[in-house]
C-alpha cells in the first residue's frame, strides 16, 4: 500500500480511547464501585477491571487487523456469526452508549445547577450540551487530534493532581484498604464491583474505527492499551481520594453535605470543595471546566462515531432512509447525527421525569461487557472458519485465553445485574428493552427496507 | 479476468461521469483528494486526483501520497463499481472493501457514488 498522507499515531489512539471514556457520569460510576466495596477497596476493583479490559483489548487488536474497518463490531459479528446477530446487537450497543449520554447530560446540567446556584435550571445546561454536540455535527467542526491530546492529558492531570492532594491531605480513611472481601467474606460483592467498573473503561474499544486513519494495526492494539493505562491510572486514584476525603453516604447522596446540599449526582464538586477548601472558587471554575470538557468530548465523540455509523447502516438498507441524508455543503451525516441527538434529550427528558440516571453505569457496563463477550467468541470462531486470514496481531495462549474470557465476561454480564437493588434493575431493563427493540427491528423493518432497494446485479 | 487496460477504462467512465456531473463538481469544489485505487488479487493499481470537483487524467500505479486508498477484493469488482455495476456500499459495510483514510472523505467519496448512481440508492 502506498504512503497515506494523514495518520494517527499510538498517542493519538489511546488520547482518543481515553476521550471516549471520559466522562462525568463516569465519576459517579466511580462512586458507585467504592460503595459495593468494603472500606478503601474500590480501587482494586478498577485495576482488576482494567486487566479484563486488556484481555479484552487483545481479542479487539486481532479482530481490527483482520478489518480494520471503521464499522468495527458489526463487521466482527457479522464475519463470525452473520447479519442477523450483527444488526440488533452493534444497533442496541451504539443505541445503549446514546441513551447514557442522557444520563451524562443530566449529570453535567446537575454539576452546573450546584456551581452556580443563581443560574438556569437543570434543563438548560441539558439543552445547551446538546445544541453545541448537533452544531458541531451539523457544521462538521473536526476536533484535531492534537486538541484531543491536550484535552485528556488536561482531564488526566487534573484529576490525578486532585487525587495526590486529597490523599496527602486526608490520608486512609479506612484502615482497610487491602482487602475486598473483608466484611462480606464473599466475593460476589467484588465481581460486581469489577463487573460495573468496566464502565470506566467503557469506548476504549472505539478507537478500532480508527483503524482506517493508520498505516500499521499495531498503532490500534498499542492505543488501546495505553487508554485503558490512563483511565485505570485516573480511576483507581481517585477513588481512592474520593472515599478518603468524603464519607460515602455524601457521595452517593444519602447523606446531604454540610452545605445542605445533595450531591448523588456530582460527586466530584463536594470532593472538590473538600480538597481545595482556601482555592474553593479556582478549584470549582477548574471542575466546571473540567466537566464541560469531559461531557463535550465525551459526548462528541460518541454522536460523532455513532453516527456515522448510522449513516453507514441507513446506506446499507439496515436503517431508515432519510438517515443517509448529508449535508450538502459541509458533508456530514445530519440526519443521523440529529436523530442521536434527540433519542439523547429524550432520555435526558425521561431522567429527568422518572429519576434513575445512575441505572445508565448498569446499562452500559452490561452492553461493554456483551461486547467483550462477543469480541471473544468471534475471535474463537473465526479461527476456525478464517484459519488462513492475515491477522497482524494475535491473540496470546489462544483457545485457552480466548475460552477462558468467553466464560469470564459471561460471567460478569450476569454479575453486573446480580444486585438486587433499584438502580440495577432499572438498568437491565433499559439494556434488554434496547437489545429487544433492534431485535424486532431487524426482524420486521430491515426486510422491508431491503425489499424496496432495487436489486443490484450485473 | 479483468486487465489493467479494463480497469483504466473504468476509470475513465467513472470521470467522465463524474466530471458531467454538475452537482458532483459543485458539492465537491472545496475537497481536492488524492485516490488510490487497488486490489488483492493483482498488481493494478490507479490515481484519481481530485480538484475543485473535476477528477484529473486518471494515473496507472500510485501517484505521490493519497488521502485515501480504496483496497477492493478482486480486480472484478473494481471494475464493476467504477461502471456503476456493483454498489460499494455493503461489501465497505462487511469489510470486503478496505479503505484507509480519514473517515470523513470515506462519506465524501460514498456521495459521489450515491450522486452519479441514484439507482443504486
Amino acid at each position: 500500500m502506498a504512503g497515506l498522507k494523514r495518520v494517527l499515531d499510538s498517542r493519538s489512539v489511546a488520547a482518543a480511547g481515553a476521550g471516549f471514556a471520559f466522562a462525568t457520569l463516569s465519576i459517579v460510576a466511580d462512586v458507585q464501585v467504592a460503595q459495593l466495596m468494603p472500606g478503601n477497596t474500590g480501587w482494586m476493583a478498577v485495576i482488576v477491571a482494567a486487566l479484563l479490559c486488556i484481555l479484552a483489548s487483545s481479542c479487539f487488536g486481532e479482530l481490527s487487523g483482520m478489518f480494520p474497518t471503521s464499522a468495527g463490531v458489526r463487521v466482527y459479528i457479522q464475519k463470525a456469526f452473520g447479519e442477523k446477530l450483527a444488526i440488533p446487537l452493534s444497533a442496541a450497543y451504539i443505541f445503549t452508549v446514546i441513551a447514557a449520554s442522557g444520563a451524562e447530560a443530566y449529570v453535567f446540567g446537575s454539576v452546573f445547577e450546584v456551581l452556580i446556584p443563581s443560574g438556569p435550571g437543570l434543563w438548560f445546561y441539558i439543552l445547551l450540551a446538546f445544541t453545541i454536540v448537533a452544531a458541531i455535527n451539523y457544521f462538521g467542526i473536526e476536533i484535531t487530534a492534537r486538541v484531543q491530546n491536550y484535552l485528556s492529558l488536561s482531564m488526566f492531570l487534573f484529576l490525578v493532581i486532585a487525587s495526590f492532594a486529597a490523599i496527602i491531605q486526608f490520608g486512609i480513611r479506612f484502615e482497610n484498604w487491602y482487602n475486598p472481601v473483608a466484611e462480606t467474606g464473599s466475593v460476589g460483592g467484588f465481581i460486581a464491583a469489577v463487573a460495573l467498573s468496566v464502565f470506566l473503561f467503557a469506548g476504549f474499544e472505539w478507537v478500532t474505527a480508527l483503524s482506517e486513519e493508520t498505516r500499521d494495526q499495531q498503532v490500534i492494539s498499542r492505543g488501546m492499551l495505553g487508554a485503558i493505562g490512563i483511565l485505570c491510572t485516573v480511576y483507581a486514584l481517585l477513588n481512592f481520594a474520593l472515599v478518603s476525603a468524603v464519607p460515602k453516604e455524601v457521595l452517593t447522596g444519602e447523606q446531604v453535605w454540610t452545605d445542605g446540599v445533595n450531591y448523588a449526582a456530582r460527586p466530584h464538586v463536594v470532593f472538590i470543595k473538600v480538597v481545595f477548601g482556601a482555592y474553593e472558587l479556582t478549584a470549582l471554575i477548574a471542575v466546571g471546566l473540567l466537566s464541560f470538557l469531559a461531557s463535550m468530548t465525551s459526548f462528541n465523540a460518541g454522536i460523532l462515531t455513532t453516527s456515522r455509523f448510522l449513516y453507514a447502516m441507513s446506506r446499507d438498507k439496515t436503517m431508515p432512509k432519510y438517515l443517509s441524508k448529508l449535508h450538502p455543503e459541509y458533508f456530514t451525516p445530519y440526519a443521523a447525527a440529529l436523530t442521536l441527538c434527540a433519542v439523547a434529550v429524550t432520555s435526558s427528558f425521561l431522567m429527568f421525569a422518572l429519576g434513575g440516571f445512575d441505572s445508565f453505569t448498569y446499562s452500559v457496563a452490561g452492553a461493554e461487557v456483551m461486547m467483550y463477550f462477543m469480541a471473544a467468541l468471534c475471535v474463537l470462531k473465526l479461527r476456525k472458519t478464517m484459519p488462513d486470514m492475515v491477522r497482524p496481531f494475535r491473540v496470546p495462549g489462544n483457545p485457552v485465553t480466548t475460552v477462558t474470557m468467553v466464560v469470564g465476561f459471561g460471567l460478569m454480564f450476569v454479575m453486573v445485574f446480580m444486585s438486587p437493588a433499584q438502580e440495577v434493575k432499572v438498568g437491565l431493563a433499559i439494556l434488554v428493552a434496547i437489545i429487544a427493540a433492534m431485535a424486532l427491528h431487524s426482524a420486521l423493518i430491515v426486510p422491508r427496507l431491503r425489499a424496496k432497494k432495487r436489486h443490484q446485479s450485473r | 479476468m479483468v486487465s489493467g487496460q479494463d480497469i483504466i477504462e473504468g476509470a475513465r467512465e467513472f470521470r467522465n461521469k463524474v466530471n458531467d456531473n454538475t452537482k458532483v463538481r459543485k458539492l465537491l469544489k472545496r475537497w481536492s483528494p488524492v485516490i488510490h485505487y487497488e486490489t488483492r488479487d493483482s498488481d493494478i493499481a490507479i490515481t484519481m486526483d481530485m480538484t475543485g470537483g473535476h477528477i484529473a487524467p486518471i494515473e496507472e500505479g500510485h501517484a505521490g501520497e493519497a488521502d485515501l486508498v480504496v483496497i477492493f477484493p478482486t480486480t472484478q469488482e473494481l471494475s464493476d463499481m467504477l461502471r456503476g455495476y456493483l454498489d460499494p456500499t455493503p461489501m465497505y459495510l462487511s469489510g470486503d472493501i478496505l479503505v484507509k483514510g480519514h473517515q470523513a472523505d470515506v462519506i465524501k467519496l460514498d456521495a459521489i457514488t450515491m450522486i452519479i448512481w441514484p439507482d443504486q440508492d
